[in-house]
């Protein structure tokens, strides 16, 4: 259960069919994560899995699964890419997931496409906006607390 | 996809090279066929099995987030995934509900004190919800008054699930109730007298991850006409007094599955959604197969294979697993 969410981020990159947040590191490489309305409408994360470090996925392909007390699902892949790392930490102990969305990252990919990055939402504006359209769409259907 | 393991691998998952008595009795007395279910209670999806229609069957609290009981186990988190009434008639929200496809409700909502759910004050919305709307519709009634067994009947809901307790101090310290196992089995009796399609759950493990009044309950149950037993097992909840409970003994719970078998084995007995999960939820599905129980709701990943491997032949609902709406089929899967 989360007490309170930290604030949202607008210098990340949000798919916002999956609640999965993207973040382009100095290497070049992208870290993807759970946001947190992701996580906090899961539940009480209790396992995770991803594909092996060096598997090719797809924008919109699973690169892991999720157990959740209200999700139990793939983890989408926001772009396309080769898994370069995963977060050891998450994989172990992945409540983290719940009590730190965005400190809890779960894989590293090697873009296959730079491109496809600027197709996801960012920027601080729209993603509050977006966020809070969210989250009274979840309220109404009964996902989060009102 | 290579998946890193986390001892949950479903190819990993081989029947037993023997049927357990339960199995045998099960396949002699209901034939081949498990019912395996997906309600729109979460989101849900596994490798084996996509829901075509998730909202079909969804669950409703008329209390909102509120419950005067606050249990231990549960501290109202059941509740916050549930669709809230608002300042919306439960007829209302079922009215929209079924404008976007929703067959089936599962009406619920927080106790009073006295152990019930309030379900008074909507009966004749229940009862439109059934004439008007035409929807399936099972409630939790917790703990029956006269007053609740009649009304319910009246407005003709398609069933009642409750929670039988059969140990007074589970009931004391865990509900925080003053009542006994008599007023569950009372409770049990007036949905029976009232001719009401009863839905009666066991919460495995319910004292704190401990056995206590389990056979008890199955013994109080076994006297009245309940069309399906529900077997579901204590899940530690985040953010409870019993977060860091351990659930009970996996042993224990197949124990009791054995158990239950063999005690009501003309009884269609089926494993509920609340159950832990991970490795824990795999071991359980597997074992309610091996041990011959008729259903399980939403079930982890590879159990589907794993029926069909063991010589069962799986139909897949997107309802609560009280129930079979017949709309609801959407597939069966033989392995061929």
């Amino acid at each position: 259960m989360i007490k309170s969410q930290p604030p949202v981020r607008g210098d990340l990159y949000y798919d916002t069919d999956t609640h999965v947040w993207a973040e382009r590191a100095a290497s070049g490489s992208i870290r993807v994560g759970l946001d947190p309305l992701g996580a906090e409408t899961s539940g009480d994360i209790v396992a995770v899995s991803f594909a092996a470090d060096g598997t090719r996925v797809r924008r919109g392909e699973a690169f892991g699964s999720l157990e959740a007390a209200k999700f139990v699902g793939p983890l989408i892949a926001p772009v396309s890419g080769v898994i370069r790392a995963h977060n050891a930490d998450a994989l172990a102990r992945p409540g983290l997931i719940n009590r730190d969305p965005f400190g809890a990252w779960l894989i590293e990919l090697e873009p296959g496409d730079p491109a496809e990055l600027a197709s996801l939402l960012t920027g601080d504006a729209e993603v509050s906006a977006w966020f809070e359209r969210e989250r009274d769409r979840y309220r109404q259907k009964g996902m989060l607390a009102p | 996809m290579t998946l890193l393991t986390l001892g949950r691998r479903p190819d990993a998952l081989a029947p037993p090279t023997e049927r357990s008595g339960g199995m045998i009795d099960r396949l002699a007395r209901f034939g081949d066929r498990i019912e395996f279910y997906a309600p729109g209670l979460k989101r849900w999806q596994t490798d084996e099995w996509t829901p075509i229609k998730a909202h079909r069957f969804v669950s409703v609290s008329v209390t909102g987030t509120g419950c005067a009981l606050s249990c231990d186990h549960c501290k109202t988190n059941v509740l916050k995934g549930m669709i809230a009434l608002g300042k919306r008639s439960l007829y209302d929200v079922a009215r929209d509900l079924a404008a976007d496809g929703t067959e089936g409700l599962l009406v619920s909502g927080g106790s009073t004190k006295s152990g019930g759910v309030p379900l008074e004050p909507h009966f004749e919305d229940l009862r439109r919800i059934k004439d008007e709307l035409g929807l399936h519709v099972i409630v939790h009634s917790g703990v029956v008054s006269p007053r609740l067994a009649t009304g319910l009947a009246a407005a003709r809901v398609d069933g009642v699930m409750l929670d039988v307790i059969g140990a007074d101090e589970t009931i004391r310290d865990i509900y925080h109730l003053d009542l006994t196992t008599s007023d569950f089995e009372r409770s049990v009796a007036r949905l029976a007298d009232a001719g009401l399609t009863i839905i009666p759950h066991i919460v495995i493990g319910l004292h704190a991850g401990q056995l206590r009044g389990e056979a008890h309950a199955l013994e109080m149950i076994r006297r009245y006409p309940v069309s399906t037993l529900i077997l579901v097992v204590l899940t530690p909840l985040v953010g409870t007094p019993m977060e860091n409970v351990p659930p009970p003994p996996l042993a224990d719970v197949v124990g009791f599955f054995t158990h239950a078998r063999a005690t009501m084995p003309a009884t269609p007995i089926n494993l509920g959604c609340a159950r832990p999960l991970g490795a824990m939820k795999l071991a359980l599905d597997k074992a309610a197969i091996d041990e011959g129980l008729n259903g399980i709701a939403y079930p982890a990943d590879g159990v589907i294979d794993y029926a069909r491997r063991s010589g069962l032949r799986p139909a897949l609902y997107e309802s609560c697993c009280s129930v079979t709406l017949p709309s609801s089929v959407v597939g069966n899967r033989s392995g061929t």
